[in-house]
């Protein structure tokens, strides 16, 4: 009975050690990227196209934008990362103040995505476009009554508007978008507007559900979400609008890359990089419905359906710094 | 007869460790050991956690002027309405199903006594998308009343405060039930039945007597209520309910201030220290010793008619609304999501992930069990302040938000590594890119208490003289535990694997930021499929997380929880 | 070692200047006793007098604040020791029998013996035997009566041959007519396995009974240890005169070897200086008998079986208590005379 108690203790921090020693296991290769990622969308296949075309291969790590800093700040030298990838500009600027990223001098990547896109000294590149804009249900919401995304703070949306919670750093974006265009008292003003109007939801997908069904009239979300509702039923009653064509245009937000400062291969860093802005953007952005960053890709069909649009070429540096004060802004307005 | 003579030959041999010095004999006390052990556990527990906390030293006092100019009176508010709230839902629930099932026999009562521990393997956040799903407006509720009536027909806010309380009174009941349920079955039917000759009416007995003897268990169900709410910052935004916790997230997620975080962290232990408090405070001084495992259960009353029908209607009701409708709803995503794409049975992941699962949880949970038996037996043995200090210390963890437990231990690994580097040895790396130890390391932290805390209730149980009865009948400390201790709490220690297993399996934050490169598991992967709406794909990883989950719960509690029959 | 020194005087428990404090309040002050091979010590005092926590600081349960204790020759507690329990070779046997259980009754019995001793089985067989269970070895604890689990409990205590046993209040569950058959049988069994044993009790019958010597114990400190006649016939105090039985005091002053009092001259004990003294007298001392000039009246009496209690209110207003034959009552109200009985001498504390 004594050995029997003894040997379960030992058993459970075998089993530790053990496995502790898988996870480290993962340290050794060489032909391997690595990347931490706080992109979910699937990217598999196009990690899997890039291993058959060059023979390297990519091994990832999801994780929320917050956390992955966090941990290859404290992983410091030792940091397995060689790629960091997010979905926001804001996140992808936070990590270049960090001094997170080493530049890239890459011709192939500096021709591919247009300078809005990427940092100024190459620290990252944008690889793909998100643009949130307006939605509405047809039934309820004549488009001519649609303008700007200021318009939506008007009185006569109350109780007719669904946001997306704060929190998302999509959100956060757009409301940074509005204080660089606006400076911070009107900017105030447009968000206590909509937080007066609005009923909030935790992701797009239920702002567009509650379109269809009739509980909203009008929603902000990202374009892309409404592409995947749409493969699965093409009958949904949610109309997409572009707004603020008369003026700076929708606001776009950019997924993107950098190559880490600690990174153990820069150089196949470099290449997986450079190839998901060429050859590898169809393969990249097609899972998500999403605007290749780079302007010789054609978007896919379903996208391309939703029609042109003028987009908000305001550097993604800029609103990307402001994230704090956007939030702070909305905790003032009463943006849940 | 002479019965002196052969007792030398049975008498065991002289300890080594004794040593003739100075004409004093001294004994190497076998206490000191525990004490380390206890003493170790604790500085572990409270080291990582310090390590956050001692960063409220230096306050960023922005963030404080401005969260509390705008959001922080509102999510104290919420936050302890929401506790309060859910703890009497919890007890209410959790005390009267285990007084209704383990009072009274009526048709299918037994079955009701496993099956309405089930939601315990649900996380309360699977629970709290499958409700806002089911109830919002483009649900499925929703649009079968608005069939049926009319376009405009009343249906209760889904994204609210009182919505949040009841998914998270469904969602947590199960642990008041659990161990209420201990507690009535642990009950020797001479206390009751002394109440009842004594003029008592049934449920006055049952109030008078009944429950102020279940009282510890029942606060110890609510500490660990009140514990998760406090915690929780998954499902509570579900309905747009803000608590402190939530507030962490978001200056953690949004600001990407650790130290306004951390420093809100702060303010949950805050909330922690008065639950612990509370919790002590409704235990009170007096010590509730029956001896349960001999003792005649209260028999069992048959309930007739309506009654019976009533009473299985109730349990039914849970059931469904806790775990079968659920189920339902996360089986109908998966067959929409069918066998292609992410979170389809045919992903090559989906296995890999599910063994990196169940090795992380019964990891986590032997620890937790082997450490809470040690730390609560050491607790018994030597009977000084010390020990239990240290026993309170080691069980903070709890109380702390699991972001905050993953960076402490992040940071001190990235310590352990900066002493390797210095040392000139290799390993620093992998320390600090975290390894399942560290993963471990951090789920005992934080779940040791849910471990020790049903070892030690059943351990209260136990009369103080049998523990000094083993000893002097020369029965080593470590004897003890195992001998007497361990056979006698053996239904706490199972308490104990499964409470803390399915914790781990469902626990989130923690396996975020600690596992190791490429080491994923299904709470992370149905995050994040969920995190992107795609509730479909969620659904499968969902649901093995439950049918996991599911299955140490009725092995066990479907043998411990069955109505004991009446023993002679 | 010294060891050598208690097998010398054959000394099994030793103890010496025990204090045990809890804050302020000092439950064991400065108690020092010694019990031989084969003794039966009966620890006696009123709830609360310190008794259990010194039955528990030889145990090793509770950790002393002064003092040392010997047992078996070898020092457990001291200045510089402290042997835990499991280490001081002492049985227990706990008022609440404290079986385990999760163990059958021999299970129970075998608890103390070394696990891979070859005649563990026999042995724990052996002490069934001896208390008279051997028949019930399969039973569970809670499958036995309460006598039946003292005396496992007691079986128990004794199988690994303790150099001491302790019995704390072990009777005190048991109803009145089996508490002494209990008690009989466990004192027969004590003898048969020749163990030295401490008894705590609050008893003073069951200490008259059962002790070879008894030890009165009040607020932590012991009035007297002596045999048992000894202390109820000449107790050291008045507390420990009341407290092994009814006694009563008389004024009086004190000449050389007698005491005038108003019941006469009495012979009393050398000790106590001349002077006044207050002379106890036991209710079977006294004899009365109807006598219209005596110095008492009858106020009370009470039925005890083969006697009658007679409470007499003497002319000062004391109240003394005497025992008459069922044969010969005197009616209530009747004035009396009364007499000593017997010649001995009577036990004087100064007044």
């Amino acid at each position: 009975m004594r050995t029997r108690f003894a040997s379960l203790s030992a058993v459970t921090f075998a089993v530790a050690l053990a496995v502790s020693g898988c996870g480290a296991a993962f340290g050794g290769d060489d032909d391997v990227v690595r990347v931490y990622s706080a992109r979910h969308y699937d990217l598999e296949p196009a990690f899997e196209q890039f291993y058959e075309e060059t023979g390297i291969e990519v091994e990832f790590l999801y994780g929320s934008d917050a956390e992955l800093r966090e941990r290859i700040k404290a992983e410091g030298e030792d940091t397995l990362a060689d790629v960091y990838m997010t979905v926001d500009a804001g996140n992808l600027a936070l990590a270049a103040e960090d001094g997170m990223f080493q530049p890239m001098h890459s011709k192939v990547l500096d021709e591919a995505i247009p300078s809005n896109l990427r940092h100024p000294d190459g620290l990252w590149y944008g690889l793909s476009k998100r643009a949130r804009t307006i939605v509405y249900d047809p039934d309820a919401v004549d488009p001519s009554a649609l303008s700007t995304y200021e318009a939506l703070a008007k009185p006569e949306w109350d109780g007719r508007l669904c946001l997306r919670r704060s929190t998302n750093v999509y959100t956060q974006s757009l409301v940074a978008s509005l204080i660089v265009h606006h400076g911070e008292q009107r900017a105030l003003e447009i968000v206590s507007g909509w937080a007066d109007n609005a009923e909030i939801f935790n992701n797009d997908i239920e702002i567009l559900e509650n379109i269809d069904s009739g509980n909203c009239d009008v929603g902000i979300t990202n374009h892309y979400y409404l592409a995947r509702m749409l493969d699965d039923d093409a009958d949904l009653d949610v109309k997409i609008f572009w707004p603020n064509q008369q003026g700076r245009g929708v606001h776009i937000n950019t997924s993107g890359a950098g190559v880490t400062k600690n990174a153990d291969n820069p150089e196949l860093a470099q290449q997986l990089i450079e190839w998901l802005a060429t050859d590898g953007q169809q393969a990249f952005v097609a899972g998500n419905h999403e605007y290749p960053a780079n302007p010789d890709v054609e978007p896919d069909d379903l996208i391309a359906g939703f029609g042109d649009f003028k987009a908000d070429d305001l550097d993604a540096e800029k609103f990307g710094a402001l994230n704090a004060e956007a939030i702070q802004l909305m905790a003032e307005a009463g943006y849940e | 007869m002479t019965a002196q003579p052969s007792t030398q030959a049975t008498r065991p041999p002289a300890p080594d460790g004794s040593t003739v010095a100075g004409g004093y004999r001294r004994v190497r006390d076998g206490r000191r050991w525990w004490l380390f052990v206890a003493m170790a556990v604790a500085v572990a527990v409270v080291l990582p956690v310090g390590t956050v906390a001692s960063s409220i030293l230096d306050p960023s006092v922005d963030v404080w002027t401005q969260l509390w100019r705008t959001e922080l009176p509102e999510m104290l508010v919420t936050t302890v309405g929401l506790m309060l709230a859910t703890v009497v839902g919890t007890v209410a629930v959790g005390a009267g199903l285990a007084w209704l099932v383990g009072r009274y026999r009526f048709p299918g009562q037994r079955g009701f006594s496993w099956l309405l521990v089930l939601p315990l393997a649900m996380p309360a956040y699977v629970l709290g998308f499958v409700y806002v799903g089911l109830l919002d407006h483009p649900g499925p509720v929703q649009t079968t009343l608005r069939g049926w009536f009319d376009a405009n027909v009343w249906f209760p806010t889904v994204r609210s405060f009182p919505m949040a309380v009841v998914v998270m009174t469904l969602a947590l009941y199960p642990y008041v039930y659990l161990l209420a349920r201990a507690a009535l079955r642990e009950q020797s039917a001479t206390t009751y039945e002394a109440a009842r000759v004594l003029g008592q009416r049934p449920l006055a007995a049952a109030r008078r007597v009944v429950l102020p003897m279940a009282r510890p268990s029942l606060a110890a169900g609510a500490a660990l209520v009140a514990m998760e709410t406090l915690t929780d910052y998954a499902t509570v935004q579900y309905f747009n309910v803000t608590t402190v916790s939530v507030g962490i997230s978001r200056v953690w997620n949004g600001m990407y201030d650790r130290n306004a975080a951390t420093e809100l962290a702060s303010l949950v232990l805050l909330f922690a220290v008065a639950v612990i408090a509370f919790e002590r405070l409704a235990r009170g001084r007096a010590r509730y010793t029956q001896d349960g495992s001999g003792a005649r259960p209260i028999d069992a009353v048959r309930l007739h008619g309506w009654r019976a029908w009533a009473a299985t209607g109730a349990c039914a009701l849970v059931v469904a609304v806790t775990f079968v409708v659920p189920v339902a709803q996360l089986l109908a995503w998966t067959s929409v999501s069918g066998m292609r794409g992410a979170g389809s049975a045919l992903d090559p992941r989906y296995l890999g992930y599910l063994g990196n699962s169940l090795l992380v949880a019964t990891a986590a949970a032997v620890c937790c069990a082997v450490l809470g038996v040690i730390i609560a037996s050491a607790t018994r043995l030597s009977a000084d302040r010390t020990t239990r200090g240290f026993a309170r210390m080691a069980t903070i963890g709890y109380a702390v938000p699991g972001p905050v437990v993953a960076v402490g231990v992040l940071l001190l690994a990235a310590a352990a590594d900066a002493v390797l580097d210095a040392l000139g040895l290799p390993g620093g790396a992998v320390l600090v890119t975290g390894t399942v130890g560290a993963l471990i390391y951090a789920y005992v932290v934080r779940f040791l208490a849910l471990g020790y805390n049903s070892i030690d209730a059943s351990l209260e149980k136990l009369p103080p003289s049998l523990t000094a009865a083993a000893l002097t009948l020369g029965a080593r400390p470590r004897a003890v535990v195992r001998r007497v201790h361990l056979p006698l709490v053996r239904s706490g220690v199972g308490v104990a694997l499964v409470l803390v297993a399915v914790d781990a399996l469902k626990e989130l934050p923690v396996v975020l930021l600690l596992r190791p490169f490429g080491f994923e598991t299904l709470a992370v992967w149905v995050f994040q499929l969920a995190s992107e709406s795609r509730w479909e794909q969620a659904g499968l990883p969902a649901l093995t997380i439950v049918a996991v989950a599911v299955l140490p719960v009725v092995l066990l509690f479907r043998r411990t929880l069955e109505p004991k029959e009446a023993a002679s | 070692m010294s060891s050598a020194v208690g097998t010398a005087t054959d000394v099994v428990l030793a103890l010496e200047s025990v204090t045990k404090s809890y804050g302020d309040v000092v439950a064991v002050d400065r108690v020092s006793l010694d019990v031989e091979r084969g003794e039966l010590l009966a620890v006696l005092g009123p709830s609360g007098c310190g008794k259990s926590t010194l039955l528990r600081s030889v145990a090793g349960l509770v950790r002393i604040n002064g003092g040392r204790i010997r047992t078996g020759g070898r020092e457990v507690v001291g200045p510089r020791t402290w042997m835990p329990p499991e280490r001081r070779s002492v049985g227990v046997v706990f008022q609440d029998s404290a079986l385990f259980p999760h163990l059958s009754v021999a299970g129970n019995v075998a608890f103390g013996l070394a696990r891979r001793a070859p005649d563990r089985d026999a042995r724990a067989r052996e002490m069934l035997a001896l208390v008279g269970l051997e028949q019930m070895a399969e039973r569970y604890p809670h499958e036995l009566s309460g006598g039946e689990q003292q005396r496992v409990a007691l079986a128990r205590a004794l199988a690994p041959g303790p150099s001491v046993v302790l019995l704390d209040e072990p009777f005190s569950h048991l109803d009145r007519n089996l508490r002494v058959h209990v008690r009989e049988e466990t004192v027969a069994v004590l003898r048969a396995a020749g163990a030295t044993a401490v008894l705590v009790t609050h008893d003073q019958e069951e200490a008259l009974a059962v002790g070879d010597r008894i030890a009165v114990m009040r607020t932590g400190r012991i009035e007297q240890v002596d045999v048992p006649t000894t202390v109820f016939h000449r107790p050291m105090s008045r507390f420990v005169a009341t407290f092994m039985g009814e006694a009563d005091f008389v004024p009086g002053s004190l000449t050389t070897g007698r005491a005038r009092t108003v019941l006469g001259d009495l012979p009393v004990l050398p000790g106590t200086t001349a002077g006044p003294v207050e002379v106890m007298v036991r209710p079977h001392d006294l004899e009365v008998r109807p006598d219209e000039h005596g110095p008492a009246t009858v106020a009370r009496t009470e039925f005890r079986g083969a006697t009658m209690l007679h409470e007499l209110r003497l002319d000062d207003g004391a109240v003394l208590r005497a025992l008459q034959p069922h044969t010969a009552p005197v009616p209530v109200g009747t004035r009396v005379a009364v007499r000593v009985v017997g010649d001995h001498p009577l036990v004087t504390f100064p007044a």
